[in-house]
């Protein structure tokens, strides 16, 4: 069976920089987040994605064809671009509409009813989209995006500029349609909000491919990754002397009334704390890990794959 | 035809396009003050359609909304929507193209009247009338067809554009002899000779004006099949 | 471990401020017209005003290069007599329009385009003071094209002549005519060019409508002296030879013929009307920019 959308050792480069270097991947029905720094390479994956640039080496394909020359493949495909351009004069209803058309779906003007019902716009639909707000042109684009039914929605940074109550409606919303079996795609440099919304991760760094899967899958694939964690105590420098010397520790940074260990081995710390603590009489009032969120693993890989910590 | 539509509705509306009724104008300005005055002589007529309506105001005309067609597009972002699409990158070329023609001619209507009553108003005869205003049109429709598609070459289409009008069209092919083989307006100007602009010197093609039907018929469709293939193989924003 | 946070914020300048009016004006003109003429841009944008310089200077150079190669009968004749100063601009007319259409734009659109141009207004200079340090970018690279290749002429007829010094001293009054009419023609395209630019963003739309100008207003000009036999005082609307007819004047007074086309002698309106339009355009063209860099009250 054909992935929904599936890049195949794509690169890509301008010039002399290399914005996509030898990525593979397939995606399936629900939500994947590509999650990138500035420049990693997301805006140019979703544009291959989308057929708007051509890959220098490698293949994308949706549903098995490529959709710079199928027409099918991209009927199967509803992208939400970056930019806020709309074409001018129209209507919320006018701009969906005429989407449907170029798109080829009969009932035009019910599809782009629905679509707009679909991100919650029913009532304003009649308005220039001109005087919209930056959450309602979002939501506009969205719908756009929905009106042929796609079975693959990509969004480049869905979630830019919009207020803390119009990011809640539009990650709901993604919610909603990866669980009716849409493929979706979106790419962000924000990593709280991936990791509410994306069942699946991708990391960019640098045009590379350097890491993938559900966020505590990729955790668990770093157990390698040296852990910090905060040991708070009442006597943090005697028990200081008890773990630096167990195998597996780096560092141990001393506080007034805690300490930090960075350590390759959290679990056997998690064993052998509570006797340190009771030889050298200290009570333990928090032990917990500084760094087990996604942002964390995402710039250790970061500085991994540029090499900071080489 | 909804990216002709969307495209003719984007051009009519930008302020940009109606600043392109300024130079129209000066044709039925011209016009009129020629009959009021009432001293016409072929020599006016010559500038006047000739010079100033065929070979000057028709080709920056089509020439502006044809880049404008394209590069709005791009600059807003606005073209993902239509390279997504369903429709073949061909056709979307093809119906920009012929979007701006459309358009072109629309702004070009109160030249095209003036012309047509100062024909009237000389009595050259229908046929020749119609030649004069057939001939104007198929010059506005090479210029957006091979504009279109040059903006999709260049970077600076329009700057290239004026340069090509005034050097080429406007200077150089109205003074070689052999270089109206290769201009557009040339051969838009050997369907128009006659009646509507008896044309002084230098204007005057050798072709017929069958043979400028044709070459009009068919680089306005090679730049159109261009624009398409040029579309289909480049990288948008 | 002490923690702190670095302040690299958007500061104000910390350093001595040299603001007066003359510096803000030089600098501004400095800077623009080197950005104009394809500073600090790829390459493409340096060499379009370079070819055309080029194209500008290219008869005055032929003539000289023929005329040392060359003797025979040649040798009697200073270069003016082949090609007479008035002619000359006729022969680069259209290189001086294509030059002025691509410099001046680039010297004012991109600022309205990247939102600069209230951050000048509102910090650093009056609108003033920008509009003439955009008159000196836009003025000054046209002088490349309008007076420095007649000097170079003057230059050949002074080495051409048998008696150099008293060539000097018989021609002494050609020397300001050649800076003049260069000045005044400049100065001129500069103001229409400012105005029209100072319309639109967009540095394309500017080209295109000062070439449209220029055009559409000279062939008018012919349409209105043959159409409605209104004389030569009608080709006062011709916009692209106004300034050009005054500096034919100045240097070769009435008689000398333009050539043939727009600025032959025989089309050419009477002085006294001519610099009477001209002062009308400079009015026109001010106004437009005074309404375009008002300080608008807020």
């Amino acid at each position: 069976m054909n992935a929904l959308l599936e890049f195949d050792r794509v690169s890509k480069w301008f010039r002399d920089t290399v914005a996509v270097g030898d990525v593979s991947f397939a995606i399936e029905p629900g939500v994947t987040g590509l999650l990138g720094h500035n420049g990693a390479g997301k805006s140019t994956a979703i544009r291959l994605a989308a057929g708007l640039a051509r890959p220098d080496e490698g293949a994308v394909r949706i549903l098995g064809e490529d959709p710079r020359t199928s027409g099918a493949a991209r009927a199967s495909l509803g992208l939400v671009p970056d930019g806020d351009g709309i074409w001018p004069g129209l209507t919320a209803r006018g701009f969906v509409e005429a989407c449907a058309r170029l798109r080829g779906v009969g009932g035009p003007g019910a599809a782009a009813d629905a679509a707009l019902a679909a991100v919650d716009l029913a009532d304003v639909a009649d308005r220039d989209v001109k005087g919209f707000s930056q959450g309602m042109r979002q939501r506009v684009k969205i719908a756009q995006a929905l009106v042929h039914r796609p079975r693959v929605l990509i969004l480049d940074e869905p979630l830019n500029g919009l207020d803390p109550g119009q990011r809640e409606s539009v990650i709901a919303l993604l919610h909603r349609l990866g669980a009716d079996g849409t493929a979706i795609v979106f790419s962000s440099h924000v990593l709280g909000e991936v990791e509410r919304i994306a069942d699946r991760v991708l990391v960019l760094v640098n045009g590379r491919l350097v890491a993938e899967g559900a966020p505590p899958a990729l955790r668990a694939l770093m157990e390698e990754r040296p852990r910090r964690v905060r040991v708070e105590t009442d006597r943090p420098r005697v028990l200081a002397a008890g773990i630096a010397g167990l195998e597996g520790v780096g560092r141990v940074d001393v506080d007034e009334d805690a300490l930090v260990v960075e350590t390759s081995r959290p679990a056997d710390l998690a064993l052998v704390l509570p006797g340190l603590a009771r030889d050298a009489g200290a009570d333990l009032t928090a032990v917990e890990p500084t760094d087990e969120d996604l942002e964390s693993v995402y710039s250790y890989l970061t500085e991994r794959a540029r090499g900071v910590r080489r | 035809m909804i990216v002709t539509r969307l495209a003719i509705r984007a051009l009519l509306l930008r302020r940009r396009s109606l600043a392109l009724l300024l130079p129209v104008a000066s044709v039925p300005f011209f016009v009129a003050l020629g009959i009021v005055r009432g001293d016409v002589t072929p020599d006016s007529q010559a500038i006047i359609v000739g010079r100033l309506l065929v070979t000057t105001v028709t080709p920056l005309v089509a020439l502006v909304l044809a880049v404008t067609a394209i590069g709005d597009e791009r600059e807003s972002g606005t073209i993902v929507y239509l390279a997504t699409a369903r429709l073949s990158r061909i056709r979307v070329a093809a119906e920009k193209a012929l979007a701006a023609i459309a358009c072109s001619v629309v702004l070009l209507s109160p030249a095209l009247l003036a012309a047509a009553y100062f024909g009237v108003h000389l009595g050259v005869g229908v046929d020749n009338i119609l030649r004069g205003v057939l001939g104007t049109i198929l010059v506005a429709a090479v210029y957006a067809a091979v504009f279109v598609a040059v903006g999709l070459l260049l970077k600076r289409a329009l700057v290239a554009g004026i340069v090509y009008v005034l050097i080429w069209e406007g200077a150089i092919a109205t003074v070689a002899p052999s270089a109206e083989r290769f201009s557009l307006t040339a051969w838009g100007r050997a369907i128009t000779d006659g009646g509507l602009s008896p044309l002084e010197d230098g204007l005057v093609p050798t072709l017929s004006a069958q043979t400028g039907v044709v070459a009009l018929l068919v680089v306005t469709a090679a730049a159109i099949l261009l624009a398409g293939l040029r579309l289909g193989r480049m990288d948008l924003p | 471990m002490s923690a702190r946070i670095h302040d690299v914020r958007y500061r104000p300048f910390g350093g001595e401020l040299q603001g007066s009016t003359p510096r803000a004006v030089t600098s501004m003109g400095r800077w623009s017209a080197l950005r104009a003429l394809g500073a600090r841009r790829p390459w493409t944008a340096k060499v379009v005003p370079v070819v055309l310089a080029l194209i500008a200077l290219g008869p005055a150079v032929t003539v000289l290069g023929v005329k040392s190669l060359i003797g025979g009968d040649f040798a009697e004749q200073l270069p003016t007599d082949l090609v007479p100063y008035a002619f000359y601009y006729t022969l680069i007319g259209f290189a001086i329009w294509a030059y002025a259409a691509i410099v001046i734009p680039e010297t004012i659109c991109p600022d309205r385009r990247s939102r600069v141009l209230d951050l000048y207004l509102s910090t650093a200079m009056s609108p003033l003071e920008y509009v003439l340090g955009k008159i000196v970018a836009s003025l000054v690279p046209l002088l490349a094209v309008t007076t420095l290749p007649l000097a170079v002429l003057y230059v050949g007829n002074v080495f051409f002549a048998t008696d150099p010094f008293g060539y000097i001293g018989d021609n002494l009054r050609e020397i300001p005519a050649i800076l003049g009419g260069g000045i005044l023609i400049a100065f001129v395209y500069t103001l229409m060019g400012l105005a029209v630019a100072s319309l639109t963003s967009r540095r394309a739309f500017a080209s295109v409508g000062f070439i449209l100008l220029l055009v559409i207003s000279g062939l008018g000009a012919g349409a209105l002296a043959e159409v409605a036999d209104l004389g030569p005082n009608a080709r006062m609307v011709n916009l692209q030879a106004l300034p050009v007819w005054v500096a034919q004047i100045m240097i070769g007074g009435e008689q000398i013929d333009g050539g043939d086309g727009p600025f032959a002698a025989a089309n050419r309106p009477d002085l006294v009307p001519l610099l009477i339009a001209n002062a009308v355009v400079i009015v026109v063209c001010t106004g437009v920019l005074w309404l375009r860099y008002r300080r608008r009250g807020t």
